[in-house]
């Protein structure tokens, strides 16, 4: 089985590698989807604009990068951050690109934690719109 | 002070209003699709379990939601709309079980002509008082004032 070391210096060679842009169309029914799921109190996030961590969607695909033999026992999130540039509509066609932005260990109690981060930025018509940093740990 | 109606009504220190939500497995399913995240571990008990988890576990970008939801509750969007923030997740937490925010405005300052609110959310897993309760994981946002109440 692949260690988690050994892991961690194959992926560390590969940040800031990109995958290649997505581009995709807000679409008012998918806004209204998450509002939903999330409970939102605002109607106005129910169709017309994204409510603010509506960005976690917005992503596409890392380029390919090694992979464990097999999955870590466990993979959870631990951090999250996001920007938010400007608002999100129903109808905006946006653009995402994803980057492995950072690979950390850490000892934990029960051996070595994988740190993964990957960072999603969202664009329109070459404007800004957000940034997401997702930060995920795997172990076991 | 139930809702911020003008930025008059802000003050360093305040607390926000109580607020708290229990999702559900079904809201967990929901959440997956609407998000797209179909990490077993949301969903699949048995999967949940050899993970180390009690069982499904509520994902992280939802207690995010819900715990921005409990800053938005009173600075509505008509207001202000965020504009950055970070959310740390400190233990696993389940469906079933309470969420309970406890907001604070931490600053009340300017940058670049914009009339920022920072807010920083504790998220517990019952009444924050009681000993037996765990804070869960912390959220701290930044809310730009729109510039009609800046």
């Amino acid at each position: 089985m692949t260690e988690i070391r050994a892991h961690a210096e194959a992926l560390r060679a590969h940040v800031g590698a990109r995958g290649a842009p997505e581009t995709r169309e807000i679409e008012r029914g998918a806004l209204r989807k998450f509002a939903v799921a999330t409970g939102d109190p605002h109607a106005a996030h129910h169709g017309a604009v994204a409510a603010p961590t509506y960005v976690a969607a917005l992503r596409s695909p890392l380029p390919p990068l090694p992979e464990p033999d097999e999955p870590f026992r466990s993979h959870l999130h631990t951090n999250d951050e996001l920007e938010l540039h400007a608002p999100i509509r129903a109808g905006d066609v946006v653009e995402t690109t994803c980057e492995l932005t950072d690979v950390f260990v850490k000892e934990g109690r029960s051996g070595p934690m994988l740190f993964t981060q990957v960072t999603f930025t969202t664009t329109r018509d070459g404007e800004p719109v957000s940034t997401v940093a997702w930060t995920e740990v795997q172990y076991g | 002070m139930s809702i911020v109606t003008e930025p008059a009504d802000l003050a360093v220190g305040q607390a926000l209003p109580a607020f708290e939500r229990t999702p559900t497995t079904t809201q967990l399913v929901r959440y997956a699709g609407a998000e797209d995240d179909y990490m077993p571990v949301h969903f699949d008990h048995h999967y949940a379990v050899a993970a180390g988890q009690r069982g499904v576990i509520n994902h992280g970008w939802l207690t995010f939601a819900i715990a921005l939801q409990s800053v938005t509750s009173w600075l509505p969007p008509e207001i202000a709309r965020v504009v950055r923030s970070r959310s740390r997740y400190l233990r696993p937490t389940y469906p079933g079980l309470p969420l309970v925010c406890r907001g604070t405005v931490t600053a009340l300052r300017k940058d670049r002509g914009a009339r920022l609110v920072d807010v920083s959310v504790e998220v517990f897993d019952g009444d924050p008082i009681d000993p037996a309760s765990t804070r869960t994981a912390t959220v701290e946002a930044t809310f730009a004032l729109l510039p009609e109440q800046a």
